[in-house]
Order: C-alpha cells, then structure tokens, then sequence
C-alpha cells in the first residue's frame, strides 16, 4: 500500500514537472517577455554581422543612432559596406549580459570579445565592456546608442 | 555492471557531498580562467587555460614578479592576466625597454625580447599595484597596464597550459 502512494506521488510529481515545462515553453516562444525580445534582437544583430547580411543588420539601429566611435547610423552602414569584405570570419562572443528596462527604453550592459580574421589570415582580438541603449520604434527594439565603458579598479 | 549502489540514499548523499567539495573548491581555493589575447606572450599564449591560486594572498603578500588574475570592480566583471612589476609609492620607468624601480634597474628573467620601451617616471599611487603584460614587443601605448587594488585580485596563477 505504501509502495503504491510512493509510485502514485512520483507520477503526479513527474506530471507537474512536464506541465511546468510545457507551459514555460509555450510561454517563451508564444509570449515571450521584453527581456526575452531584446535578448534576441541582439542575437540577431550579432549573427546578421557575422554573416555580413549588412542590409539586415543596419534594421536594428535607429536613424538617429550615435556610438563611442563616432559613428551614425549612415557612417556605421558605409564602413561596413566599404570594408566587411576584407574579413575572411568574424565571430563575437557577448556574455554577463545585464538588461535594465525602463519603458520604452532599455540600457544593456555586456562584455563583448570579438575575433576577426582577414583575407590575408592576420588575426585580430578585442574585448571590452559596453553598455548599449534600445528603445522599441515599430514594436521593435531598436539599438539607438553605444558606448564603451572604462575598466575601474577602485 | 551496477552503475548504483543499492541503496540509493547513500549514493545520493556521495553525489551530494562530492558536487558541494567541487563548489567550495571552486568558489573559495582554485579557479580557471581560458586567456584570450597576447598581452602575456611568450609566458602564456593565447587561449592557454591559467589556474589561480584563490588562498595564496590570503597566507603570503603579493610578490614582485608574480603573476596574477585581477578583475574589475563593477559588473560586468572582465578578469586580466597580468604580472606585477611595482608596489605602491614605488616609482617605475623604463629605458629601451629596461624596467627600473625606485633608480635600480630590475632583473627581468621571463622577458625574452625586452622591446624598447621608454617611458617616464611615475610613482604608483597609494594602495596600488601596477601590473603589466610580459609582451614588450607591443607598444607601451598598446598596452593596458593599470594600477589595481588588492581587492580586485582574484589570486595568484600557480600554472598554465
């Protein structure tokens, strides 16, 4: 009798868990949060650069973008139109991702390590923090500002 | 072949214990780190796997010439390789390369082509420590070479490969 309740309660347990994980699921990919959409508006960013889909990835600035490099919106698509092709692969790794959302604004603060190699074979490796601003135009999140931060060893 | 025990409590319990000892050493006495650039070449190349020594500064001070993982005070952390060349209110410069501390010249015995380097005296400030990449042959402009609190270290490289 005993062993029969034991086996009953690890079914309804096991039960619940797939439930859980159903909804969880369902919820992430049918309603997924604004935390969830800008997590995957920057992965696309990132894999549009890597594959050089230039068109598509300008999409995700705003016409009145700015960044630490002096670029705008328009200089940033010239250089890459102007040089993407001199790289042979390009692979960037963001981690430590930390959303702060403030409607209809967002701040993203990441470390990001880039490698890049060109034509030529010469390799070339950077890494910084940085801490983008997004804000939603058309529904979408939209990247309207980047800006390197300094290392602090205070 | 039994892959578990038959009673089952007790292996959980053996996982239990052996997953919490693998937490505490990695929290608290040994960490690993994959480096990425060229600062520390030749000593540690690119993409070398560098263990840190968590405990060592706890029992002995920090050694000139040791090399040592620090990180950054403020999220999101990024963690540096570096060796440590000057304590505070010491005052550094280098001539064609030469490391001099203090007016004396310093022996640098894991530098294999010392660059030429030259650069002005300045005192590293109170509390400091500056540390720097054993890599000369990158220009000192290059180079990212900050003076770091005791507190941003994370311990002491006891090995890399």
């Amino acid at each position: 009798m005993k062993k029969r309740n034991i086996k009953l309660a690890v079914k309804i347990f096991l039960l619940c868990l797939i439930i859980a994980g159903f909804s969880y699921g369902v919820k992430i990919i049918f309603f997924p949060d604004e935390e969830a959409k800008i997590r995957k508006t920057i992965s696309m960013t990132v894999e549009e650069l890597e594959r050089k889909d230039i068109i598509n990835f300008i999409r995700h600035f705003t016409l009145d973008y700015r960044d630490c490099f002096d670029n705008t919106y328009g200089t940033l698509y010239i250089f890459l139109k102007n040089n993407i092709d001199m790289f042979k692969h390009l692979d960037i790794r963001l981690s430590q991702m930390e959303i702060e959302i403030e409607k209809p604004q967002a701040s993203i603060k990441f470390f990001a390590r880039a490698t890049l190699i060109t034509k030529d074979g010469e390799v070339y490796k950077e890494g910084g923090r940085f801490i983008l601003k997004m804000r939603k135009e058309d529904f979408k999140w939209k990247i309207y500002r980047l800006d390197e931060m300094e290392y602090d060893f205070d | 072949m039994k892959i578990f025990p038959k009673n089952w409590r007790i292996a959980l319990i053996r996982t239990g214990c052996v997953i919490f000892l693998l937490v505490i050493v990695r929290l608290f006495l040994f960490q690993w780190f994959q480096t990425f650039g060229m600062s520390m070449e030749p000593t540690i190349h690119d993409g070398s796997i560098v263990f840190v020594n968590k405990m060592a500064y706890r029992i002995k001070p920090v050694q000139r010439g040791d090399i040592i993982v620090f990180r950054t005070s403020n999220k999101p952390y990024v963690y540096f390789v570096k060796r440590v060349i000057a304590f505070s209110g010491e005052t550094v410069e280098f001539k064609n390369g030469i490391l001099f501390i203090d007016g004396k010249q310093i022996d640098e015995p894991y530098i294999y082509e010392k660059g030429n380097w030259n650069v002005n005296p300045f005192v590293v400030k109170e509390n400091k420590i500056f540390v720097c990449g054993d890599n000369r042959l990158i220009a000192w402009e290059n180079h990212f070479h900050p003076q770091i609190s005791m507190k941003n270290i994370t311990g002491k490289v006891i090995g890399y490969r």
